[in-house]
């Protein structure tokens, strides 16, 4: 059994856990921060760019949006059902954090939004240009994971200012004494316990997407069979668990719903593809929200965990795929390749070929419905109306944006099963705003901190997308926050 | 005295099996010369589904001092590489390590020490077929021999030399050292045939490098892209910057090659290539995507013909209505030209005739 | 020589590579298809640098360093290079990097956030391969296949084996199988090199290999993991392949002193953990262990190590394989030790508690007589009633190790006439030869080991007729496999999944009734619970009834120490002190009866902390062989993962039955050689060099 001994330890280095530890440093802690991959910078790696209000790029691209004001829209957004001193502090202290990391040669873009919403919707789901996304090295054009430019320079940073990093050195427990976290046990790479002693924890691990049983337990999903979401090995979600063995309260856990095709990067091109504003039903043949609207991941994710079954069926005919051929995508979102349908066939073939149970193709609407298993009156009887519809350019039903009602007539038509799926999970421990955590009675656990995901119980029901940029803003600010209490904690102490 | 030497008889190109028949030619006296070179082990390497190589094995039967070793291809550009042939006699799949040319590996002319290169001409050559020129030529030298069919407009040279010559190069001295030689005349379009050309660089990388592999996956991707009018006015840059890197970068002489094609090709007929992005024209109207049909309202008697043999329901009208095609729908597979019998359709480029927008009575 | 690297001057070995020197120096340069064990190609171009007087740049690790050579890493043509070769690994790499399970180990992940480009500019377009999960241990998804060609290299080069290779295919080249066969039916050994040489997600271990809550090494190697007292079971499995079995015996001997005594009744809960269970059937580990130690000519002896006096004395309560152990490591550390025996022989259980015919007097005898070698005391017939009393005689450490040598009689209706017995007394009775009146026919009670070693040792006692009855069906029973088949051979008659009723007879046995079990589980309450099927009740005449039903340490309640149990001693886990200062205990009479290994991995640690107790370091850890390192070159050998499990020989069932003669032979050499040969190697993958990532290197290039 090693032995160790520090100012503040840090569980996990991921983006919450990196910033944590920085900030614990610069204001004078010793820090030594626990990772169990050979990495740091978890999930953040795969991200693009955190949320900021009030940052110097915004200033630089006229963009006026005030931290008051985001503040205001997020709290209308969550219904005030979340902690308002801590979304206060976070935004706040957002565009500051910003500042931040471009000190650590963190360079942006620019800021962006995640959706430019249709016309008719856009007073209710327009973004916020608060997306800073991360410039690539050397410049470039930024894309998915580009943000991990951001935590290369977040490590180097923690490493010239003495962070002591250690690698595939997981955390097993928190040792609490008289009530406060003084320290934790670990494991290194070749199984040897270490006993870490400190005078303040901060827990940052990232949530559990990766295990199946907690996401059953918390949330009653089912991994892959009610829900398909990214399952990033090494989210067990042991810090929550930790922290609860310490004493924490629990706060009710959600999944930060969006949607996917189950085992998509082996279909990345069909996921793309049927992501479009094409005619979408759920098990029953009947349409369930206005397609123009499927950009939205968060809102489709939602309305699909609502239909029977929670899945939901996108449907395009020869017509419109020969559309999609020739003109590209009605839509064309940030993941997928520009140039999907150049390639459509070659997959979809393929994957009829290999029997991939999420997609039917039929000569009719009947025999569609039947392969696919949606009930075949309730198709037969929604594509008709649906047409008429099309055909009068207007959607009764939701109205839908009339540039998007095209008519399922020609056959061989095609289907795909849409699922739920989600960015991970989100929230389980209770932390106040200046992300101490307390025990079911709201009193602090002294010593003991939470941030990230772990903790990130602000967002309510759904991810807030009309603020993007929300998932890592969180981590990277509540890490922040964390480090510089944990540093006065132990100055005080 | 090295360990081993190799016959080499696999082609580059297997439309230009060159050492192949030269081998055949003269089996017996080349059969002796090698017996009488002083490696340890010796071996010829050939393509196993060869017919006249066949023959003459069954013929010549089995011969103690040396290896006969057939491999399962009709020809590939891995053979151009000694590190690639080697690894056949010791097992392996012919992938280069690299490119090492002193290894004791011989084609038929390297063999006989040849001062002269036999190449296949091909493509709109008026003469076609195998022809002998001297190791170091002109391409002028060369077309004179071969002519064009029509106005000539380029000639490329195959792996490993992969080179697209032009007007401009004419009296460049070159060394011969491809066994393929293709001819385009102006009705080739040079974007057509550079992607015909990375498309088969394409099946021959062997997929060891970045540069070799990758490199050739993007040319290709881009340059489809381009024939496919999907192109940016980017994308000529974009190669430019890929190709020069890959030229030194790739690990061996066929992703160099690739690179070395690219490069000549858009040094000698970049304003043709680009304007396929910048005017969206085709000058030889090769290209499918740059070509749009059209029916003329003068010559069309409203018969239907073309809208039956329209797979794409893209031709609007009816009997005795003068016939329209409905350009988003239309996929330019020309089956209406074939089918119309009045010559009432035609192909366009960059200047379209004039039609009507919707069909009109006829007359 | 010397060259300069980013302005730095290193010092060089002629012949090595300027991408080697580099790293050895701890300055990084980015590469991936290079990797430590494997032959550089040069075909990412990540390591591109440029030297001076070289015009255009070249790649590290083709390039073989020269003497006052100048090596620029980060200089604007070479950063070209990389940068654009990055960016075209990338365009065609899943984006998806969430879904991949080789997320935060990945390299291709860490270099990308080492460079930070990414490959926006290109065109993007993922090469989809269905993933196969056909192939037992190994798991192919190629579509995160960057092509690096590490796998190939370690598959064709490294290990020989040559099943990998680059496949053309219509949607382009990639790592496959020629033929596009199975793993198996390639002659793959299942070594797993291409997996610990795959720098991404594509060749990963089957789904389930690998266990949370294992570490690494015991994930690699979980038969080593598995075994209580972790011998080095590939290594000395790997020895006896050699046909060297001194060498191997050594190797066992480092973590046990028991090795022929393990080889004849070990319970070898590593072949449950064997990776080869999924290929078929495991390494006959056990059966091997016996080949190796009956062929020792005690080379070892001249290696063991034995410090000088410490004045200290030790005393050891129980003779048993524990007590031996802990004797023997203690007297090594130079502790005075006398074990107090109660029985005439040391050698508890494996003496008394297990028949001839499985474990002879003679292998116990040489392997006691190793460890009084040591200068271990032994004095038998003596029983100890309190331990305290020997700290008083002057003893400054007692470890009790008395085992559970009391049987277990249930409450059963005429448990108590004449012609019942208890396993443990009638194992030992019938070592000693003093069994009497058996009767013709005998029935065992119980489902275990034990129940076979009674039934089987009534059957060469000369009972005509004998049976076993236990609740659990045959397939919950826990008696081995071949203990059944064996005892069947000898026609033991089983009745697996009845219930014992009653004993008959008024005034001695004479049946016993059973009944059917229909279901017999335990329920949350870890409770027995048995439904019993109507009108099956039968009742077999027998003579003897003899309870294998389990066994209990005897006499603890009277040793004045705390107890688990009502028998059991209690010990702090970690020191294995009892309740009493100075007084430590060990082996089954703590743990309940297990098996020969864990007894003497109990003792071992025992001996740790008694030796640290006394003043010592606690270090028991001996070498007896020089480490060799293994050859990395495996070879061909088309039909591997179907090579059969080899069989020691055994006496027929008619003879075995006449006698105690040992039943089963050892391995003949060739045989052992044979089976030995089977061996997936495991621990060959750990001796593979894991490369090292940016964040692991400190200072200059970064």
């Amino acid at each position: 059994m090693k032995t160790l001994e520090t100012d503040v330890i840090v569980v996990a280095a991921g983006l919450s856990g990196l910033a944590a530890s920085i900030a614990a440093a610069e204001n004078g802690a010793k820090v030594i921060a626990f990772e169990k991959s050979n990495t740091t910078g978890g999930a953040a790696n795969m991200g693009m760019g955190p949320l900021g209000v009030g940052s110097p790029v915004q200033k630089n691209q006229m963009v006026s949006l005030t931290p008051g004001e985001a503040f205001r829209k997020h709290m209308y957004f969550t219904h005030y059902r979340v902690d308002a001193r801590m979304v206060r502090d976070y935004y706040y202290k957002s565009g500051d954090t910003i500042e931040w990391l471009m000190d650590m040669g963190v360079e942006f873009v620019g800021v962006q939004r995640a959706f430019s919403a249709p016309e008719v919707t856009r007073a209710y789901s327009d973004g916020e240009f608060t997306w800073h996304v991360v410039k690539p090295e050397g410049g470039g054009m930024p894309g998915p994971r580009c943000a991990t430019t951001m935590t290369k320079k977040m490590t180097e940073k923690a490493l010239e200012l003495g962070v002591k990093l250690l690698l595939e050195t997981p955390v097993t427990k928190i040792i609490m004494e008289d009530g406060k976290a003084v320290g934790v046990l670990a494991k290194d790479k070749n199984g040897e316990e270490i006993e870490a002693r400190a005078k303040a924890v901060i827990i940052a691990t990232g949530g559990f997407g990766d295990n199946p049983h907690m996401i059953k337990e918390e949330t009653g999903y089912e991994f892959g069979k009610t829900i398909f979401n990214f399952a990033i090995p090494g989210m067990k979600g042991e810090g929550i668990k930790m922290a609860w063995e310490a004493g924490a309260g629990h706060t009710e856990c959600t999944m930060e719903l969006m949607y996917q095709l189950p085992d998509n990067m082996n279909h990345f091109i069909l996921d793309g593809a049927f992501r479009q504003p094409c005619l979408w039903v759920n098990r029953n043949g009947q349409r369930f929200m206005p397609e123009d609207q499927i950009a939205n991941t968060t809102f489709t994710g939602n309305a699909i965990t609502v239909q029977p079954g929670r899945v939901a069926y996108s449907i395009f005919d020869s017509k419109l795929l020969k559309k999609y051929k020739k003109k590209g995508p009605d839509i064309i979102s940030h993941v997928h390749p520009h140039d999907l349908f150049d390639h459509f066939d070659e997959q979809w073939e393929k994957d009829l070929a290999d029997g991939y149970e999420c997609i039917t193709q039929a000569d009719t609407i009947e025999e569609l419905a039947k392969k696919a298993g949606i009930d075949v009156k309730g198709l037969v009887q929604q594509v008709e109306e649906y047409n008429e519809m099309c055909e009068n350019g207007y959607d009764e039903l939701f109205e839908k944006d009339r540039n998007y009602m095209q008519p399922i007539e020609k056959g061989p038509f095609y289907c795909c099963r849409q699922h739920v799926g989600a960015y991970g999970s989100l929230g389980g421990v209770l932390i106040n705003h200046k992300t101490e955590v307390m025990d079911k009675d709201a009193k602090v656990i002294p010593g003991l901190y939470c941030v990230g995901t772990d903790a990130c119980n602000i967002f309510g029901d759904s991810y807030p997308f009309i603020l993007s940029g929300n998932t890592m803003g969180f981590c990277l600010n509540s890490g922040r926050i964390a480090g510089e209490n944990a540093a006065v904690f132990v100055e005080e102490m | 005295m090295s360990e081993y030497m190799i016959y080499n008889l696999v082609p580059t190109f297997s439309e230009a099996p060159v050492s192949l028949d030269l081998f055949l030619k003269e089996a017996s006296q080349v059969i002796d010369a090698l017996k009488s070179s002083k490696a340890d082990k010796k071996y010829i390497v050939y393509p196993k589904q060869h017919k006249e190589m066949t023959q003459y094995l069954q013929q010549a039967g089995e011969n103690e001092d040396i290896v006969y070793l057939p491999v399962e291809t009709g020809g590939a550009f891995v053979f151009g590489n000694k590190t690639a042939v080697v690894r056949v006699i010791q097992g392996e799949k012919p992938l280069p390590t690299g490119v090492d040319h002193g290894l004791p590996v011989f084609s038929a002319e390297e063999f006989a020490a040849a001062d002269t290169k036999t190449v296949v001409i091909g493509g709109n050559a008026k003469k076609k077929g195998t022809f002998t020129f001297a190791k170091t030529t002109t391409p002028r030298a060369i077309l004179e021999q071969c002519s064009s069919v029509k106005e000539w407009k380029g000639m490329y040279f195959g792996y490993p030399m992969g080179r697209m010559v032009g007007a401009g190069q004419l009296d460049e001295e070159l060394e011969l050292t491809t066994d393929y030689i293709h001819i385009f005349d102006e009705t080739d379009c040079v974007l057509d045939q550079l992607f015909k050309i990375a498309n088969r660089y394409s099946k021959e990388s062997c997929g060891r490098c970045v540069y070799g592999f990758e490199g050739v996956t993007q040319i290709n991707m881009i340059l489809s892209d381009l024939v496919q009018k999907k192109g940016k006015t980017e994308d000529i840059e974009l190669l430019l910057d890929l190709c020069i890197v890959m030229e030194t970068q790739a690990l061996c002489d066929i992703g160099a090659s690739a690179a070395r094609t690219v490069l000549t090709a858009l040094q000698n007929f970049r304003e043709e290539i680009e304007e396929h992005v910048a005017k969206k024209n085709c000058r030889a109207a090769v290209c499918a995507r740059y070509v749009t049909y059209h029916i003329l309202a003068d010559l069309c008697t409203g018969c239907t013909d073309c809208v039956d043999a329209c797979e794409d329901d893209a031709i609007l009208g009816k009997k005795k209505f003068v016939h329209v095609i409905d350009q988003d729908e239309c996929v330019q597979c020309g089956a209406c030209m074939e089918a119309c019998e009045e010559g009432a359709i035609v192909k366009a480029g960059a200047v379209k005739p004039k039609t009507p927008k919707k069909p009109v009575p006829c007359g | 020589m010397k060259i300069t690297i980013e302005g730095k001057v290193i010092e060089a070995q002629e012949g090595a590579s300027v991408l080697d020197t580099a790293l050895k120096e701890g300055v990084y340069i980015p590469h991936i298809c290079k990797h430590p064990d494997l032959e550089a190609i040069g075909g990412c171009r990540l390591c591109t640098v440029e030297i001076d007087g070289i015009g255009d740049p070249v790649p590290a690790c083709k390039t073989k360093v020269e003497d006052g050579m100048v090596v620029h890493i980060h200089a604007p043509k070479a950063d070209k290079v990389r940068k654009m070769a990055m960016e075209l690994i990338l365009a065609t790499h899943p984006a998806d990097c969430t879904g991949c399970p080789k997320y935060g180990k990945c390299e291709l992940q860490s270099l990308y956030q080492y460079m930070g480009v990414g490959p926006e500019r290109w065109r993007k377009k993922s090469r989809t391969v269905k993933t196969d999960d056909s192939n037992p241990l190994i798991q192919h998804l190629f579509t995160r296949c960057i092509r690096c060609g590490r796998c190939i290299r370690a598959c064709r080069e490294l290990r020989g084996i040559k099943v990998l290779d680059y496949q053309k295919t219509s949607e382009g080249v990639r790592v496959g199988i020629d033929g596009g066969v199975s793993l198996r039916e390639a002659g793959c050994k299942f070594c797993g090199a291409c997996i610990e040489v795959c720098p991404t997600g594509s060749i990963m271990d089957a789904f389930g290999m690998i266990k949370e809550d294992r570490s690494y090494i015991d994930n690699m190697v979980p038969c080593k993991a598995a075994c209580p007292a972790h011998t080095d079971i590939p290594r000395y499995v790997r020895y006896i392949k050699e046909g060297d079995f001194a060498k191997a015996t050594a190797v066992i001997r480092e973590r046990v002193p028991f090795p022929d005594t393990l080889g004849c009744i070990c319970n070898y809960v590593c072949e449950d953990n064997c990776k080869r269970n999924e290929l078929g059937k495991p390494i006959s580990v056990c059966k091997l262990k016996r080949a190796a130690a009956v062929r020792d000519d005690g080379a070892w002896k001249s290696k063991v190590k034995k410090s000088g006096p410490t004045g200290k004395k030790a005393a050891v309560v129980g003779g048993g394989p524990a007590g031996l152990s802990a004797a023997y490591y203690l007297a090594k550390k130079g502790h005075e030790v006398t074990i107090f025996e109660e029985n005439e022989k040391a050698g508890g259980q494996c003496r008394y508690g297990i028949p001839a015919y499985r474990l002879p007097e003679e292998v116990l005898d040489k392997e006691i007589a190793d460890i009084l070698e040591m200068g271990v005391r032994l004095q038998t017939g003596r029983k100890i009633k309190e331990p305290k009393e020997l700290l008083e005689q002057g003893y400054d450490a007692v470890l009790v190790s008395i085992g559970t040598h009391k049987g277990t009689i249930l409450p059963l209706e005429g448990n108590q006439l004449p012609g019942v017995l208890v396993n443990a007394d009638f194992l030992k009775m019938a070592r000693l030869g003093t069994v009497k009146n058996l009767g013709e026919r005998v029935m065992v009670l119980g489902g275990g080991n034990v129940a076979y070693d009674c039934a089987r040792t009534a059957v060469r006692l000369g009972a005509k007729e004998v049976h076993i009855a236990c609740l659990e069906n045959t397939q919950q029973m826990t008696a081995s496999e071949d203990e059944i088949h064996e005892g069947q051979e000898e026609g033991i008659l089983l009745h697996a999944a009845h219930s014992f009723l009653r004993i008959t007879g008024e005034t001695k046995v004479e049946g016993v009734e059973l009944q059917k079990v229909d279901k017999f589980y335990f329920d949350e309450n870890r409770k027995a619970v048995i439904e019993l099927v109507e009108g099956t009740k039968e009742i077999i005449p027998v003579d003897t009834v003899i309870f294998a039903v389990g066994q209990k340490p005897a006499g603890t309640q009277d040793m004045g120490l705390e107890l688990i149990n009502s028998a059991y001693i209690r010990v702090d886990g970690k020191t294995t002190q009892t309740s009493a200062e100075g007084i430590f205990a060990a082996g089954d009479v703590v743990t309940g009866t297990k098996s020969v290994i864990a007894a003497i991995s109990e003792a071992r640690r025992s001996a740790e902390a008694i030796d640290r107790y006394l003043g010592g370091d606690g270090d028991i850890s001996e070498q007896l062989l020089e480490e060799e390192t293994p050859s990395p070159y495996f070879g061909q050998c088309i039909g591997f993962a179907d090579l059969e499990r080899k069989k020691p020989e055994l006496l027929e069932a008619d003879i075995r039955k006449q006698s105690f003669a040992m039943v089963e032979q050892p391995f003949t050499e060739e045989l052992a050689m044979c089976e030995a040969g089977r061996c997936l190697q495991c621990d060959q993958r750990l001796r593979l060099t894991r490369p090292k990532l940016w964040n692991e290197y400190e200072g200059e290039g970064k």
